[in-house]
């Protein structure tokens, strides 16, 4: 594969995996300020109403994708895969509830940090 | 009939609550036998003041009177309204005091009196504990002997994550109120909760109170139960166990005793995810 072309294929992938940490932080802090959406019902009554519940676990994704974040832009890996690490655990724990929509981004996520992990490697 | 009473000083207080039909001077034809019906007044009419009747003194000294019956409407949805009836030194119940809202808000040489003719020793109520006057009819003096106690729980069926994963939640929450002898639930609830936290969710199927002992009596209590499950059954992840949809039931109870301690539990049937636990929100000891 000629030079530029791989340039451009890990920069593409450095950007999208930031892209893609950042929109999982997002996702976090909405959760942990917010909530995650859900229908409480009173008893005896058949209809219920939304209501948004935070969710105090969610700071555990958000301080993961901080540390992604960082090694990725300062081009530490290891940090970058210590986040990673951090955030697909959790995805999988909390799998039935807010984790288990992240499983998806940590998959994505985890493509790309291998892309750009086996690339930076051949270049050094 | 006639009463008799030994002391000059008598203090009633009479409270109506809700919309009641006002029943005014009218006097009724004395029956053939039996004492006759006490002459009602009514006491919206009334104003500090007046006089509600006349007695006759006796040789003794006492005062005989014909049985009076005073009545009032509550001047509002929730509101009470109180008034000071006294017997002068010149045989004449006379009112003496009339007003809105707690029974704290009256004068004192017409609350004190009450006080201390109640059969408990009494206390007089925070201001939030006179909501229990504002229950249909219930007498104020009755309501002031007893304390109010809330117990509220949380229950919930959670993830791998531990009991920061809540998925499903069951809260319950009883208010009683107790005097030693029994114990009266004055208010209970419960609610129900699923989730939406992404294709999937947890249904709230049915949020029911199976149980209520609203006493008076030396224990009462409540329970509810909410039945849930994960949605689509059929799908990742409400798939993975060996029977689909993680259906499940959530039961809470809290009880009230008439010593004022209380107790909540919980249980759960059906298929959960990793466990079940509950949070204390208040009382419940």
């Amino acid at each position: 594969m000629a030079k530029p072309l791989k340039v451009s294929i890990v920069n593409a992938a450095t950007v999208a995996a930031i892209l893609l940490a950042a929109g999982v932080a997002l996702y976090a802090l909405f959760v942990l300020l917010v909530g995650v959406p859900g229908i409480v019902v009173g008893e005896g009554e058949v209809t219920g109403s939304v209501r948004y519940f935070p969710h105090p676990a969610a700071v555990v994704p958000l301080l993961a994708t901080a540390i992604l974040l960082g090694g990725l832009l300062t081009r530490k890996l290891l940090i970058a895969w210590i986040g990673f690490a951090i955030l697909s655990t959790f995805s999988v724990l909390f799998l039935f509830s807010i984790g288990g929509g992240l499983l998806p981004m940590t998959g994505l996520l985890l493509i790309l940090l291998t892309i750009i992990t086996i690339s930076w490697r051949n270049a050094s | 009939m006639k009463i008799k009473t030994t002391s000059l000083l008598l203090s009633l207080v009479l409270v109506t609550i809700g919309v009641t039909p006002v029943v005014g001077n009218s006097r009724s034809l004395p029956p053939v036998e039996g004492p006759p019906p006490p002459v009602e007044v009514n006491g919206d009419e009334l104003a500090v003041g007046d006089i509600v009747a006349t007695g006759i003194r006796g040789e003794g000294g006492d005062c005989n009177i014909d049985a009076v019956k005073v009545r009032t409407t509550a001047p509002g949805q929730g509101k009470t309204q109180w008034l000071g009836i006294v017997l002068d030194t010149h045989c004449r119940v006379v009112v003496n005091a009339k007003w809105e809202g707690p029974l704290t808000d009256g004068p004192v040489d017409v609350i004190e009196p009450l006080l201390r003719i109640l059969p408990v020793s009494p206390t007089i109520p925070e201001k939030p504990q006179l909501d229990l006057m504002s229950r249909g009819g219930a007498s104020g003096l009755s309501a002031l002997a007893c304390s109010l106690k809330t117990s509220e729980q949380l229950v919930f069926m959670y993830g791998y994550g531990g009991t920061w994963d809540k998925l499903t939640r069951k809260t319950g929450k009883l208010t009683f109120c107790y005097d030693g002898v029994n114990a009266t639930i004055n208010s209970q609830s419960g609610t129900c909760q699923g989730s939406t936290p992404g294709s999937w969710s947890w249904v709230v199927d049915a949020c029911v109170t199976i149980d209520v002992r609203s006493g008076p009596a030396p224990i009462v209590w409540r329970t509810g139960r909410g039945d849930y499950h994960c949605n689509p059954p059929s799908q990742f992840p409400c798939n993975i166990p060996a029977q689909d949809g993680y259906y499940h039931s959530l039961y809470d109870s809290e009880d009230g005793h008439s010593n004022g301690t209380s107790h909540c539990s919980f249980w759960w049937t059906g298929v959960i995810v990793a466990g079940v636990d509950r949070q204390i929100l208040q009382g419940c000891t």
